[in-house]
C-alpha cells in the first residue's frame, strides 16, 4: 500500500471519529459550574482534529512514491499477541505463555532445532512466572476452562 | 541541605539500596543490548514496582533510568552498534579506540564521564529545585495550562517529521485521556457502557504497549544484530592526568546535558550530539575527533547521562514530563498516588529528597559496575540474539501490562496500543507526542476548565497574566529554536551515519 493511501485512510478515519465525538459530546449534560461542561473539551479537540486531518489530506496529496509494507511476521506476531491474551483468559497463564513463546520463537528461528525452541520457550515461560508470579506476586490467570 | 541529610536514612535502607543498585545494573544490561533503550527498560520494569511502596519503587525506577542511559555506551564502544540512538556519537571515537586495542580505556572514559555527567546534573537539580520552589508556588491554573501546552508544543517540535502529524499524534493522546468519568463534573464520557472504562484507559499499560510492544513488533522487521566473534575488554584504564586534561569537556557536556534534559522532550539524543559537536568546536585539535580520542567518548557520554536529572526538574517542579522516560515515570508515580508538581515540592519532601539520594547512588553504582563488572556484561552481548529478545520483549510487555491490576482487559489494552503504536510509526506519525499527552491531556483539560470557572468564562487571563504571558513567549521561542536545532541534529546524524556506516537502532 502506498503511504499516500495509508495516510488518506487514516485521516478520513480520524475525521469520522472526530465527527462522532462531536455528536456524542453534544449529548453530554450542560455545566453546573462555570461555562465549560464535560462536552466542551472533547468538542474543542475534535474540531482541531478535523481541521488538522483536512490539512493532512492536502499534505498527503503531495506525497508520491513511498510505500508502507507490514511484513507477515509482524502481522503474525500481532495476531499471536491477541491470541495470547485470549488464551490467558481461556486456558490460563502457564500453557498460553509457553505456546506464545514457542510460536514467536518458531516464527523467528534461524536454523535452530525444534527441541531447542521448546526448551527456550519453557525457560522463558518459567522466567516470566519467576518474575511476575513469585517476585511480583501478580495475579496470573488460571483460565475459565481449567481453573 | 538539612533535608537532604535527613533523607539519607530512609533512602539508604537495605531494600532501597538493593533496588537502586539492582535497578541501575538491570538498566545497564538492558541499555547495552542494541535496540533496547532506557525508555523500554523503564517501561518493561515498571510492573516490578507495583508490589512496593513509593520509596522502593522510585529507587528501582531511577536506578533503571540512569543505568539504561549509560548502558548503550558499552555496545557503542565494543561493537559500533549504539545501544540507543543517543549513544551513536560515542561510536565515533569509542570504536576506533576498540580497534586499536584500547576498549578498556574507552569503556573507562565512558563510565567516568557518565558518572560525572550524572552527578553534576543531580547537583544542579537539587540547587535549581530549591530556588525554583517559590516561583512554582506562584503558579495558578492558568500558568499550569500554559505549561502543559508548552510541553506538548515542544514535544511536537522535537518529534521530527511533519508538524501536522505530530499535532495529530498529540490530539490522539488527548482523546485517549478523555475516556472515563469527567474529572470536574462526574459524568461518563465515551465509555459506551463498559464499566472498566469508567476510570479511563489505564496509562501504564497504554504506555507499555506504545513503547515496548510496538518496538517488539519493529524488531521483527530488522536484521538480527547479534555480535559475532569474541567481545573482549582490554585491561588498560585511564589515568587521573588524562581525566584532568578533559575536565572542561566533561563540565561543558554535563551542563549541556542538564539544560537539554530540562527542555521538555529534548532528550538524550540531542544532548549527546550537542555535547560532541561542542567539544569538537571548542577543541584545539578538532581534526582528531573521529580517530579515537578520549574527548570524543567523554563529551557525548557526560551529556546524555546528565539528561535524567535535568528531565526530572520540569517533572518535579511542574509535573511536566521532560522526555518519554519521565512520562512513564510520571505514570508510575501517579499509580502510587503521587502527582509530581508544586504540591509534591511542598508536601512530599519525604519522597523528593530521597529521590536525589537515589540519583547519587545510581551514579556511583554505574561507576562501580562500569569499572569493575564490565566484562560479564560485555560477554553477555554475545548471547543476545534477535530471537530471544523478541520473545522476551513481547512476553514481558503483555504480562507487564496487566500485572498491576491482574485484569485481562489491561493486557488487551497493551496489545491494542502496541499495534496502534506500530501502525502510527509506520505511516510517519511519531508516538512520542501521543504518549506525553496521554499523561498531560487530562491535566490540560482540568486546568483549562478550572481557569474558565475561576474567570467567569473568560480566556483572556490565560494570555494576560504576567507569568502566563511570559510562558507563551518562551514556548514560541523554544519551539522555534528546537525546530532549528532538530534540523541541525538530523543533518548531523544523517551525515555521521553515512560517514561511518552505522547500524540503525
Amino acid at each position: 500500500m502506498s503511504l499516500r493511501s495509508a495516510l488518506f485512510g487514516t485521516y478520513l478515519a480520524l475525521i469520522g471519529i472526530a465527527t462522532a465525538m462531536i455528536v456524542v459530546a453534544r449529548g453530554f449534560p450542560a455545566a453546573t459550574l462555570g461555562p465549560a461542561g464535560p462536552g466542551f473539551f472533547p468538542q474543542l479537540i475534535a474540531v482541531i482534529l478535523i481541521v488538522l486531518s483536512i490539512a493532512g489530506l492536502v499534505e498527503a496529496l503531495r506525497l508520491d512514491g513511498p510505500t508502507v509494507n507490514i511484513p507477515w511476521r509482524v502481522v503474525t506476531a500481532m495476531v499471536l499477541s491477541l491470541a495470547y491474551v485470549g488464551g490467558m483468559y481461556l486456558i490460563g497463564f502457564y500453557p498460553s505463555t509457553f505456546l506464545f513463546c514457542f510460536a514467536i520463537m518458531t516464527m523467528v528461528r534461524d536454523g535452530e532445532s525444534i527441541l531447542r525452541i521448546i526448551f527456550e520457550a519453557l525457560v522463558l515461560a518459567a522466567v516470566s512466572y519467576l518474575f511476575f508470579g513469585l517476585l511480583l506476586k501478580a495475579y496470573l490467570p488460571t483460565g475459565i476452562l481449567i481453573g | 541541605m538539612d533535608q537532604l541529610l535527613h533523607a539519607l536514612a530512609p533512602a539508604l535502607s537495605p531494600l532501597n539500596l538493593l533496588l537502586v543498585v539492582g535497578g541501575t545494573t538491570a538498566g545497564i544490561v538492558i541499555g547495552a543490548i542494541p535496540g533496547l533503550t532506557a525508555t523500554m527498560a523503564i517501561a518493561l520494569l515498571v510492573p516490578f514496582t507495583f508490589g512496593y511502596s513509593i520509596l522502593p519503587a522510585t529507587a528501582l525506577l531511577l536506578g533503571i533510568y540512569c543505568g539504561g542511559m549509560y548502558g548503550g555506551a558499552i555496545s557503542a564502544v565494543l561493537l559500533r552498534v549504539p545501544g540507543a540512538p543517543s549513544n551513536a556519537p560515542t561510536t565515533f571515537d569509542g570504536y576506533p579506540m576498540t580497534l586499536r586495542g584500547e576498549s578498556g580505556r574507552a569503556i573507562a572514559v565512558s563510565t567516568i564521564s557518565s558518572f560525572i555527567g550524572g552527578l553534576v546534573s543531580t547537583i544542579i537539580l537539587i540547587v535549581s529545585l530549591s530556588s525554583l520552589t517559590p516561583v512554582v508556588l506562584m503558579f495558578g491554573v492558568e500558568e499550569y495550562f500554559v505549561m502543559t501546552v508548552f510541553g506538548v508544543v515542544i514535544v511536537i517540535a522535537l518529534s521530527g517529521g511533519s508538524m501536522n502529524r505530530g499535532f495529530i499524534s498529540a490530539l490522539l493522546g488527548i482523546l485517549v485521556g478523555m475516556v472515563g468519568l469527567d474529572r470536574i463534573m462526574p459524568y461518563p464520557r465515551f465509555t459506551f457502557g463498559i464499566t472498566e472504562l469508567l476510570v479511563g484507559f489505564p496509562q501504564v499499560p497504554a504506555l507499555i504497549g506504545l513503547f515496548c510492544l510496538s518496538q517488539g513488533f519493529r524488531m521483527l522487521e530488522e536484521r538480527p544484530q547479534q555480535a559475532t566473534g569474541s567481545i573482549t575488554v582490554s585491561a588498560q584504564s585511564i589515568s587521573f592526568q588524562e581525566l584532568w586534561g578533559i575536565r572542561r569537556t566533561l563540565l561543558r557536556s554535563s551542563i549541556i546535558g542538564t539544560i537539554v534534559g530540562i527542555i521538555p522532550a529534548a532528550g538524550p539524543n540531542i544532548a549527546s550530539f550537542l555535547g560532541y559537536s561542542e567539544a569538537r568546536r571548542a577543541s584545539a585539535t578538532p581534526e582528531k575527533f573521529g580517530t579515537g580520542i578520549i574527548e570524543g567518548v567523554a563529551a557525548p557520554e557526560a551529556a546524555n547521562n546528565a539528561v535524567p536529572a535535568g528531565a526530572l526538574l520540569p517533572l518535579l517542579s511542574f509535573g511536566i514530563p521532560g522526555d518519554t522516560v519521565t512520562a512513564i515515570l510520571l505514570g508510575a508515580l501517579m499509580l502510587h498516588g503521587y502527582a509530581p508538581g508544586p504540591m509534591m515540592i511542598r508536601e512530599n519532601t519525604d519522597l523528593l529528597y530521597p529521590m536525589f539520594v537515589f540519583l547519587i547512588v545510581a551514579n556511583f553504582t554505574l561507576l562501580a559496575v562500569g569499572l569493575l563488572a564490565i566484562r560479564p556484561i560485555a560477554s553477555m552481548l554475545r548471547y543476545t540474539s534477535n530471537r530471544r529478545l523478541v520473545g522476551v520483549v513481547l512476553l514481558f510487555s503483555i504480562v507487564g501490562g496487566f500485572a498491576y491490576s491482574g485484569q485481562i482487559s489491561e493486557a488487551l489494552i497493551t496489545v491494542a496500543f502496541g499495534i496502534l503504536g506500530y501502525l502510527l510509526e509506520k505511516i510517519g506519525i511519531s508516538i512520542v507526542p501521543m504518549a506525553i499527552t496521554i499523561i498531560l491531556g487530562p491535566m490540560m483539560e482540568v486546568y483549562l476548565r478550572q481557569s474558565l470557572i475561576a474567570n467567569e468564562g473568560s480566556i483572556m487571563p490565560l494570555f494576560t497574566r504576567p507569568i502566563a504571558l511570559a510562558l507563551w513567549i518562551l514556548a514560541i521561542l523554544m519551539a522555534w529554536a528546537t525546530l532549528r536545532v532538530n534540523r541541525r541534529i538530523a543533518i548531523a546524524e544523517a551525515a555521521a551515519t553515512q560517514r561511518l556506516g552505522l547500524s540503525k537502532v
